[in-house]
């Protein structure tokens, strides 16, 4: 009976240290799980020349969206214009310098300068 | 694209919206201009050789000119995307409001398409190929005659 007692106290012990390290674990996996839909929530889509840019960060500079936009794809040059479409009819210079706060769907066109002919 | 001329352009086909014998990558400029240039009223017809002229009527031109509203267009050629958007054309009449005679890159005594016009002999400083070289030509001509000085 001892012996019985202590081995079934033994699965016990066991039993409880299988829980909290499933405990744990569950608790790691729910902490990754928000940590990746809280990273996923900071991603920001615009479109620039008409290709989509996604960044992690929502508030950039003209320089680093032009950047981004190379790397993504998008027909330009580091030292093309940028203009941010704000509308019919409009068209806002973005300098390099230029901190912007980015929102999903806006759109941006960077256009390279023309000279008289 | 409207299929209905603006006043200050008589002259555009009646059927504005007939793209054959277009060539497709005239097309798809035609179509780049039209997702861009969200402004005016927009024509465009062929010139019977793969090519297409296509106008921004009752656009503003901006501040510094008078008569204010007008058309600005350009002949895409065949040849696009190797050959540029260029020279561009706006309305004869157009004057700059301060009086002072317009001088290069305005050209006046030009035609387009049988339309007295003046061009805007405007280039790229570099070759712009890919998907928005023609919106980017327009948007360019459009911000510089608003802007010039």
């Amino acid at each position: 009976m001892t012996l019985s007692n202590e081995s079934s106290e033994r699965t016990v012990e066991e039993d409880v240290d299988h829980v909290d390290k499933d405990e744990r674990r569950l608790a790691e996996d729910v902490e990754r799980l928000e940590r990746d839909v809280e990273g996923r929530k900071q991603e920001v889509t615009v479109e620039v020349n008409s290709t989509a840019v996604v960044l992690s960060e929502h508030l950039v500079t003209g320089l680093q969206l032009k950047q981004a936009a190379i790397d993504q794809g998008a027909t330009l040059e580091i030292d093309f214009q940028l203009w941010r479409l704000t509308g019919e009819h409009k068209r806002d210079q973005v300098a390099n310098d230029e901190k912007v706060h980015l929102h999903d769907g806006e759109r941006f066109a960077a256009t390279a300068s023309d000279d008289n002919a | 694209m409207s299929s209905t001329s603006g006043a200050s352009w008589p002259n555009a086909p009646a059927n504005s919206l007939n793209l054959e014998g277009i060539e497709p990558e005239v097309q798809q400029a035609l179509a780049e201009v039209t997702a861009n240039i969200n402004e005016g009223v927009l024509l465009a017809w062929p010139d019977g050789e793969g090519g297409a002229f296509v106008v921004v009527d009752d656009l503003d031109l901006g501040e510094r000119w008078a008569p204010r509203q007008g058309w600005l267009g350009c002949r895409i050629l065949n040849s696009y995307p190797d050959s540029e958007l260029y020279p561009f054309y706006i309305r004869a009449d157009a004057r700059r409001v301060d009086g002072v005679d317009l001088s290069a890159p305005f050209n006046l005594g030009q035609s387009l398409f049988g339309q007295p016009a003046t061009t805007v002999s405007r280039q790229p400083n570099r070759p712009i190929k890919g998907p928005r070289s023609a919106a980017v030509r327009f948007i360019n001509v459009v911000d510089f005659v608003r802007t010039f000085s």
